[in-house]
């Protein structure tokens, strides 16, 4: 993943969506895309390591599925009607909340693919490179959203 | 339906989403076949005459909603049920899909457990364990 450019004028704006449009249903749909793979090939890795995978590979599993399921729960607060702490967030600490997980994900990924590759699992290392492609669209997509729609 | 394992046709654009959730349902023993558009889905639907077909429904070329359709205005092919399977997750897609003809409806990210349930009941197989 690329690191972002810091947008510290984003400290006086606030995420204004597009209420009920086909474009935030779209982007509601762009945001949740990437989450399945994530958790979906989190879960599948550890069925097919099973028990040839070392135990700390399998906690970093977990680790990387709870970064997952962080992420979805953060896209769905920030389309969510009902009240939101991270609703009232400025634009600044919004990309803040959301590139926490992001970069975790991204950190965890490198780390489990390394780990896979020494314990001899080719095919979760591969998978693991899905998740991290995954991770990185999602976050651009973030990135575009507050772009486009911080004022 | 035989003895073998049914046969899962799923449609999806998305690589990802494609190859991890047809190795999934391969690990229970499900044969997969895959589409990758609307069109390729109702094509493969009326060659194969899947047990089931899982279908995206933002898709290209033919949208999931207008595939499901087609199946199911097709006399060879009306019996097969459909789940829709999206990521579009607010009021009143579950009523598209089943205004589309879809049997079921399921959100991504996939809840494995729920929507093997839901295969299941489709198919009329004993609930998968837990």
């Amino acid at each position: 993943m690329k690191p972002q450019r810091r947008r510290p004028e984003f400290a006086k704006r606030h995420l204004h969506l597009p209420a009920g449009t086909e474009a935030l249903r779209t982007l509601r749909h762009d945001l949740r895309t990437p989450i399945n793979p994530i958790l979906g090939y989190c879960e599948l890795i550890v069925e097919e390591a099973g028990a040839a995978a070392p135990g700390p590979f399998l906690v970093g599993m977990r680790e990387l599925h709870a970064t997952g399921s962080r992420m979805l729960k953060l896209t769905n607060e920030i389309f969510s009607d009902r009240p939101s702490g991270l609703r009232q967030l400025d634009c600044a600490e919004l990309q803040r909340e959301f590139r926490v997980p992001a970069r975790a994900a991204t950190t965890l990924c490198r780390r489990l693919e390394r780990q896979a590759v020494a314990a001899a699992l080719p095919v979760a290392a591969q998978d693991l490179q899905r998740i991290g492609v995954a991770t990185g669209r999602w976050l651009k997509r973030i990135e575009e959203m507050l772009e486009q729609n911080c004022r | 339906m035989g003895e073998s394992m049914p046969k899962i046709l799923l449609v999806e654009d998305n690589e990802m989403n494609r190859d991890m959730l047809s190795r999934r349902l391969a690990r229970r023993g499900y044969e997969v076949s895959l589409a990758v558009d609307g069109a390729e889905g109702v094509a493969r639907c009326e060659q194969e005459l899947p047990d089931l077909v899982i279908m995206d429904l933002g898709l290209p070329v033919l949208d999931g909603w207008e595939a499901t359709k087609r199946i199911k205005a097709a006399p060879a092919t009306r019996h097969i049920p459909v789940i829709a399977l999206t990521a579009h997750a607010m009021m009143g897609e579950e009523e598209k899909a089943t205004q589309a003809g879809c049997d079921d409806f399921e959100t991504k990210p996939v809840e494995l457990p729920r929507l093997l349930a839901k295969m299941a009941a489709l198919l009329k197989l004993p609930p998968p364990a837990p």
